[in-house]
């Protein structure tokens, strides 16, 4: 069984991975085996950051031969380093599993030797876990750019998921800050992956049920929020991704002067996930959201600002309104929304039937009429001041933002 | 001031609900055998009548849909101390309605019914990541929890389907529940557990280290935390009790 010392090293180095997720797999158990998929993912424990702990996230070793400015585990840096060996990790991952800690392995790795070599090793890890340890729950395994097509391939056919980080926002700061991966070698995978997913659906066998998926790093270089955006929606158009996630550049040990030295606010990642939500699941285009060039604003959420900006389109009568209008009333997320749609079908909603229901009112008054009642703030200017999130902390330092219960509010209903 | 007593399980209800129709009479109040009776009330105890209750049941299977019929088998399965009434409540509103009218949440016994039931499917759903095992000398995995919902037979589905070929134990110490697992075959008990003994490897401690390893400390968010995995449960989860 692995070492303690070993694990701690392993998984100190894969933590700024924040891809967490268990769910896209409907994995069936076989006979003999253990294990299977959970559509939706189930969440076995969270941290004191609050994320969730989904998988067993480690790095197969953290010996690299590249030097990314960003990263920890670059060639350059003196950190202990540790590597191994696909049984170590099998092991590990079945005892895991066995006591219900997890749901699957995340497995990564830095690029030792070279791109081939650690595919090579990677892809003996799963094959061994799936045919000789008979796993079937959830495997999400990261690719190396620049490794051969048929390893990729062929690591298709035995994990749930995979993903290739495109690190950076832009292909300029990509070529700065870590200058041995190539966009090339990252999008070429990426777009492979894509096409052969396309084709296999007829097939028996399932090639990667979950998809793929993408991170990159927020604030570590100049790129506006639009740029990250529109980067995103073009990610989940073109090669149908599942998720793009966005890491916080948090300084580690850095003595690059390309790096910023503070640690980038977390409310400006949290606003680029709420924008990623509204474009996937509510309908927005990215240019309704922001502007060429321009940063999301921290004092307001994407859709509240969207809908100060929209004034023609308010109030919304909550009686007859299209689901898609209810939606982008501030303060009403979907839930609330199909609330809404289901109970008016019985009879008129006013003020307290709302209430009732237990839809958050605070925002939304100011946006509706109950048959053509309006009870809201009258000026344009006064509803901003009502909305604005206060008590910003503008400071680098501010990284827990969770502190203004408005903010923890919306990001624990998810509503916006 | 008219109390119905009757038995706590689903038969129970619905034999009250039966009675009800059939003698006229609305309850001002449906409670279960071990709930405490104010001097003054006027109270009927309602024997659970198993013909009559099939009967209101396929009346309630033809009305609701699948989702909502198993909704309603498994409301008892709650904490609410008033959950009798509140679930006497919805099936007269369903029965009157002679349609499934389970959305329409601006009708209050409507939306108290769904709040009683949707704690006790989102309580399932969490403890299937909650759950933890450990393994015994015998090579059994066993896991002891306290759900606020008597849930464990909702959880045991999933884990039959992913330990086929392994033997495992789920103990309710708040129901006095036990269901034991073993190739292909499970049985639910009511009685003491046996002692158990635990075999000491070093998985739990690997774990542990895990678990504070990926944590990042510039992201501290307590109550996040503390809001997706609540306090009352953290006894039974290994990387968060010093003592398993």
């Amino acid at each position: 069984m692995i070492s303690v010392d070993k694990l701690k090293i392993l998984t100190d180095s894969a933590k700024f991975d924040v891809s967490c997720s268990s769910s896209g797999s409907s994995r069936k158990n076989t006979a003999t085996g253990i294990g299977n998929g959970y559509y939706g993912g189930i969440c076995h424990s969270f941290t004191e950051d609050g994320r969730c702990v989904s998988l067993l996230k480690i790095l197969m070793t953290n010996i690299c031969v590249y030097n990314c400015a960003y990263c920890n585990s670059r060639c350059s840096n003196d950190v202990p380093r540790a590597i191994a060996s696909p049984n170590e990790i099998c092991e590990l991952t079945m005892e895991f599993y066995k006591r219900n800690y997890i749901e699957g392995l995340f497995l990564s790795s830095a690029v030792y030797k070279n791109a081939d070599y650690t595919m090579e090793l990677l892809l003996e890890t799963v094959i061994k876990l799936r045919k000789l340890y008979n796993f079937n729950g959830y495997i999400h395994l990261k690719g190396i750019p620049g490794a051969d097509r048929s390893l990729i391939m062929r690591a298709g056919e035995y994990v749930d998921r995979m993903s290739f980080n495109l690190e950076l926002p832009s292909e300029k700061s990509l070529r700065l800050l870590a200058p041995q991966k190539t966009k090339k070698a990252i999008i070429t995978p990426i777009s492979m992956i894509h096409e052969e997913k396309a084709t296999y659906t007829s097939k028996k066998n399932r090639f990667l049920p979950a998809g793929q998926t993408t991170q990159m790093i927020v604030g570590a270089s100049p790129e506006s929020d639009f740029q990250i955006l529109k980067l995103t929606e073009a990610l989940y158009k073109k090669y149908k991704m599942k998720r793009v996630y966005y890491s916080s550049y948090v300084p580690v040990n850095t003595t690059s002067s390309l790096l910023p030295t503070l640690p980038v606010g977390l409310l400006r990642e949290h606003r680029l996930y709420q924008a990623d939500w509204l474009v996937r699941f509510y309908g927005f285009n990215v240019g309704e959201l922001i502007k060429e060039g321009e940063n999301l604003p921290m004092e307001y959420d994407p859709k509240c600002w969207w809908a100060l900006n929209h004034p023609e389109l308010f109030p919304v009568e909550i009686n007859t309104a299209p689901v898609e209008m209810l939606a982008r009333i501030p303060g009403i997320g979907l839930r609330s929304a199909y609330k809404i749609i289901s109970a008016r079908r019985y009879s008129r909603l006013d003020l307290n039937s709302l209430r009732k229901m237990k839809i958050p009112l605070k925002r939304a008054i100011h946006f509706i009429t109950f048959n053509g009642k309006f009870i809201g703030l009258e000026s344009e200017k006064q509803i901003k001041q009502a909305l604005i999130v206060n008590d910003l902390n503008s400071s680098y330092t501010q990284l827990t933002m969770f502190s203004n219960n408005e903010i923890i509010a919306s990001v624990l209903n998810g509503e916006l | 001031m008219t109390t119905f007593i009757i038995e706590n399980s689903y038969n129970g209800i619905l034999s009250a609900i039966f009675y009800s129709y059939l003698n006229k009479i609305k309850p001002d109040n449906v409670v279960s055998f071990h709930h405490q009776i104010g001097f003054y009330e006027k109270f009927i105890s309602v024997p659970t009548n198993i013909e009559n209750a099939n009967r209101v049941d396929s009346k309630l299977q033809s009305i609701l849909s699948p989702l909502n019929y198993k909704y309603l088998i498994n409301a008892v399965r709650s904490n609410n101390e008033n959950k009798h009434f509140i679930i006497f409540n919805y099936v007269r509103r369903i029965i009157d309605a002679k349609r499934d009218i389970s959305n329409n949440f601006s009708n209050e016994d409507i939306f108290l019914y769904n709040r009683l039931v949707s704690p006790i499917f989102l309580e399932a759903h969490r403890f299937l990541g909650f759950i933890r095992f450990q393994k015994t000398k015998d090579g059994i995995y066993y896991s002891a929890f306290k759900p606020d919902n008597d849930i464990a037979e909702l959880i045991l589905p999933h884990f039959i389907k992913r330990y086929k070929t392994m033997p495992f134990i789920l103990h309710d110490l708040k129901h006095d529940k036990i269901i034991g697992y073993n190739d292909g075959r499970y049985k639910i008990v009511e009685e003491k557990m046996p002692k158990l003994e635990i075999s000491n490897d070093d998985i739990s401690k690997l774990f542990k280290k895990y678990y504070q390893t990926i944590y990042i400390p510039e992201r501290k968010n307590l109550k996040q935390m503390l809001n997706y995995m609540p306090k009352r449960y953290h006894a039974f989860i290994v990387e968060k009790n010093e003592l398993l």
